[in-house]
């Protein structure tokens, strides 16, 4: 195993759980869907620099989709409930172990961003990385 | 009423799982929901004519926008035409497609349509007519076109959409303009009390144009028999008895309010005589006997016009008598049509001969349908017609004679049509018929009936047109079959006797010199050169050029607004922390390095290097959110950067350019990047008073949106529809990467045929 290799294997995790707390945190300091979406997006790129792997496990395209979807049905659910559009609460509860938590409910369509951005970032590598790879070999470069 | 037409729309969207077990079924059950509407509106005859009944569902209330619907007299009329024909064209259906596989489409299509018009007809707001009345225009594109197999069909299908789709945004704006001169989009409000002057008759005459294209009047009424490709059945519907009468349906529906208005009047009146005319004439020539009724069809829309847009009591009832005359005369052509191809697999009236013994049934439920369009008494065609004379020599003797001449065409091309189908032809041995079943025959006879019920039965038409007539000035009138002799009888015999003669008079055959299909032809070809013409000359393939025409655009645009109208800041610093001064200098000296730089992965860093020093200058301003997406938004552009490379040559051009290329580009770049800055610094001078909304986001934050974060909370909620918007492009611009760079390699390898599924598996991953 290279060094970067090794050095992927514990970053890899690392930084997808910081990618999810600063997607968490983005209400209340730096961070937000679009960073967080982005910082996963580079753990797949090291991922993709150390083994050439570009795999997700899900085609892209369909995070990609997924993700807007999540943020469209963010979008409309509150009129379910006689809001309008995009309109957002607190939702608060007292859980076993943890105690009294609350949340934003327009951490759901940021889920939503966060989603599509990963996807957009694994879909560039699949195009531009795993792609020109395979144009590079047809074409006896590689 | 809003429920009933989502009900159509409902039941045709299931309408295929009926399909799937029996076609004929689908199209029997499709045939319940218009035949219930129907009964619905007439058990609702007393309340609709005296007065009608509202109803109105909340659509957007934000927006102002309502689902409003109105039942009366006018509407009724034309609920006869689009559920009653439409219910008895959907049983014909059954045993026109039989179980052919394009019934399943053509029932459902049919359905929804049918629940479309319904919505358009009922509308009494002028937005929720717009909505159906494109959704109709859709409709038609899907069942002219078909499979898309065709390609006949579908340059028919494209033709109908183009142009009724293009009136159809004129109507837009006239509507939009008219209902705000009036301050409501109601319509029955806009008819009580009509706005005048300044923009209504410029609205007015968008409107028109949104009639004409629909109602196929000239020079737009080429694609009607174009749409003759689609099946019978379809036609018979969709391009006689219902849709086509939208825009006569919509003339008929403002006039009340604007008949006196020149711009209102004069261009129905012109263009309906002149489509009548035109219509007739062309129906003489064609030997394809549903060409022959769709140009019949296209004079006969063009009389309505003339009827609706006269603007008298008495054209109102004649109005209303032939808009319900022609559907019932006209569907039932269409299914005889329908029926003779069927029968003999032709609808050639030069190889037809001897239907007359051999289907005697069908012609005469055809002559019965024939006698009513060329008006002999005592069928519902001749109450109109001769309402229609009485009220055209009252109010303008121009317009009279021109009718008697469209009539005398009508009669023409009547009886041509009957000798057309039946007659037995010398030369011709008969053709070969198998008979039609009772679910082709019997639709027929019911609609041809129809007419001659109405036609003696005239007080009940009568009693429909009046609330709507009374609408209009001048004296009082009841349709009948017997106003004593006088000038409009004469015209009736006239126009019947002078059409037997010019049907026995045989035509020149010399082609007309206007001709309005090559005209949109020509229109259509047109846009293709200019499309290629500008395409070819700002898509040269140089990125230097490309780069140099957004810079020029700038500088002469943006640029000399700015020269002309801002104001340079009097206290402008250079600088407002020390830290500035090394992340500028760092960004400067990086952006003088690409200029000078050899390898392409010298300048691909350098730009990352302008980028992070941007990023330090967000944290020195105290922006960390902005600071925190440019540092990884600069990561993930070079590591981009970095794979493209891989594909590109190490190095830039080698040979030295020469100077009449490098000196242009370095001066449309300096003057650029200039310009720029400029604005930058001019721009942020501009703001004059303290910005309310940032005010307003800063206190609103933390109980407004829950965040302590201004910019989330601005990203995901004060602003969240924008969010949603930019998620919605970069998702459209992901799925154009991984077209352009996974689907373009087949193409280079040149394999047509089988470059389509493998590169869709690899867009899609």
């Amino acid at each position: 195993m290279t060094l970067l290799g090794g050095v992927t294997r514990a970053l890899f995790p690392t930084v997808l759980v910081f990618s999810i707390y600063l997607l968490l945190v983005g209400h209340y300091g730096p961070g937000g869907g679009f960073a967080a979406g982005l910082v996963a997006g580079l753990a797949f790129v090291l991922r993709h620099l150390a083994t050439g792997a570009a795999s997700l496990g899900v085609r892209p395209p369909v995070v990609i989709g997924t993700g807007l979807l999540v943020a469209l049905l963010a979008a409309l659910a509150p009129v379910a409930f006689g809001a309008p559009v995009l309109a957002t609460t607190k939702l608060a509860a007292d859980l076993p172990l943890l105690g009294p938590v609350s949340v934003q409910t327009s951490l759901f369509l940021d889920v939503g961003v966060y989603l599509l951005i990963v996807g957009v970032v694994v879909d560039l590598l699949r195009s531009l990385g795993t792609g020109i790879e395979r144009d590079m070999r047809d074409a006896g470069e590689l | 009423m809003f429920a009933l037409v989502v009900a159509h729309l409902a039941v045709a969207g299931l309408l295929p799982l009926v399909s799937a077990h029996n076609r004929r079924a689908a199209f029997l059950l499709a045939a319940v929901l218009p035949a219930a509407t129907l009964v619905w509106a007439l058990l609702n005859l007393g309340p609709a004519l005296n007065g009608g009944i509202d109803a109105t569902t909340a659509w957007a209330p934000a927006l102002g926008l309502t689902l409003s619907f109105r039942l009366d007299a006018l509407a009724l009329a034309m609920i006869v035409l689009v559920s009653g024909i439409g219910a008895v064209i959907l049983v014909y259906c059954a045993g026109y497609f039989g179980d052919s596989p394009d019934g399943t489409r053509n029932a459902a299509l049919l359905l929804a349509f049918a629940g479309a018009m319904l919505g358009l007809v009922l509308a009494d707001d002028l937005l929720t007519l717009y909505v159906f009345w494109e959704l109709t225009s859709v409709a038609s594109f899907l069942l002219v076109g078909q499979s898309g197999v065709d390609r006949a069909a579908r340059r028919a299908a494209v033709q109908a959409l183009l142009v009724t789709v293009f009136g159809g945004l004129a109507m837009l704006l006239g509507f939009i303009l008219l209902g705000e001169a009036a301050g409501s989009y109601r319509i029955s409000e806009i008819l009580a009390s009509p706005p005048t002057g300044g923009i209504v008759p410029v609205a007015l005459v968008l409107i028109l144009l949104g009639a004409f294209t629909k109602s196929a009047q000239l020079p737009f009424h080429p694609w009607l028999p174009a749409a003759m490709a689609a099946p019978t059945p379809v036609s018979a519907y969709l391009h006689a008895a219902s849709m086509v009468k939208a825009g006569v349906y919509l003339v008929a529906r403002l006039s009340p309010a604007f008949a006196g208005e020149l711009a209102w009047w004069l261009p129905i009146v012109v263009a309906g005589l002149g489509t009548m005319l035109i219509g007739g004439f062309r129906a003489l020539r064609e030997t394809d006997l549903k060409r022959v009724l769709a140009f019949g069809t296209v004079s006969q829309l063009g009389f309505l016009m003339v009827l609706f847009g006269a603007g008298s009591r008495v054209a109102a009832y004649a109005g209303i008598a032939m808009l319900l005359a022609h559907g019932l005369f006209k569907a039932p052509l269409f299914m005889t049509v329908g029926t003779i191809d069927h029968a003999t697999g032709t609808r050639d009236l030069r190889e037809l001969s001897g239907l007359w013994t051999s289907m005697r049934g069908t012609a005469v439920a055809a002559g019965l349908a024939a006698l009513s369009m060329a008006g002999i008494p005592p069928l519902l065609g001749f109450v109109g017609k001769e309402a229609a004379f009485e009220a055209l020599l009252h109010d303008s003797l121009p317009a009279a004679l021109g009718i008697l001449a469209g009539s005398v065409l009508t009669v023409a091309y009547s009886a041509r049509f009957l000798w057309g189908a039946f007659a037995a032809k010398p030369g011709v041995g008969p053709t070969p018929v198998h008979a039609p079943g009772p679910l082709l025959t019997w639709p027929t006879w019911l609609c041809a009936l129809a007419g001659l019920v109405l036609g003696v039965a005239y007080p009940l038409v009568d009693a429909v047109a009046a609330p709507y007539a009374t609408a209009y000035p001048g004296e009082d009138y009841h349709l009948a079959l017997w106003h004593g002799p006088g000038l409009p009888l004469l015209f009736s015999a006239i126009a019947v006797v002078a059409g037997l003669l010019v049907f026995r008079t045989p035509l020149p055959q010399r082609r007309f010199p206007l001709d309005a299909q090559r005209a949109y032809d020509g229109v259509i070809a047109g846009l293709g050169r200019v499309a290629t013409g500008v395409t070819g000359r700002l898509q040269v393939g140089s990125l230097p050029f490309y780069l140099g025409t957004i810079l020029i655009v700038v500088v002469a645009l943006p640029g000399a607004a700015t020269l002309v109208g801002g104001v340079w800041p009097a206290d402008q610093p250079l600088f407002s922390t020390a830290l500035q001064l090394p992340l500028g200098f760092a960004a400067a000296v990086a952006a003088l390095a690409v200029v000078k730089a050899r390898r392409r992965f010298t300048a691909v860093l350098l730009v990352g290097v302008i980028g992070y020093a941007v990023g330090g200058l967000f944290i020195v301003d105290g922006a960390p959110d902005l600071a925190l997406a440019q540092f990884l938004v600069e990561t993930l552009s070079l590591v981009v950067f970095v794979f493209v490379l891989r594909r590109l040559p190490a190095h830039f051009t080698e040979e030295r350019a020469s100077r009449r290329t490098w000196i242009p580009k370095a001066v449309i770049a300096s003057i650029g990047g200039i310009a720029v800055a400029g604005m930058a610094v001019v721009a942020s001078a501009g703001r004059t008073v303290p910005p309310v909304a940032s005010a307003d986001y800063v206190r609103l934050a933390p109980t407004g949106a829950g965040a302590d974060n201004v910019v989330a909370a601005i990203i995901v909620d004060f602003r969240a529809l924008d969010t949603v918007g930019e998620i919605g492009v970069l998702f459209i611009a992901a799925a154009g990467v991984a077209s352009l760079v996974l689907a373009t390699r087949y193409d280079r390898r040149g394999r047509p045929g089988q470059s389509t599924p493998e590169h869709e598996t690899d867009v899609l991953g």
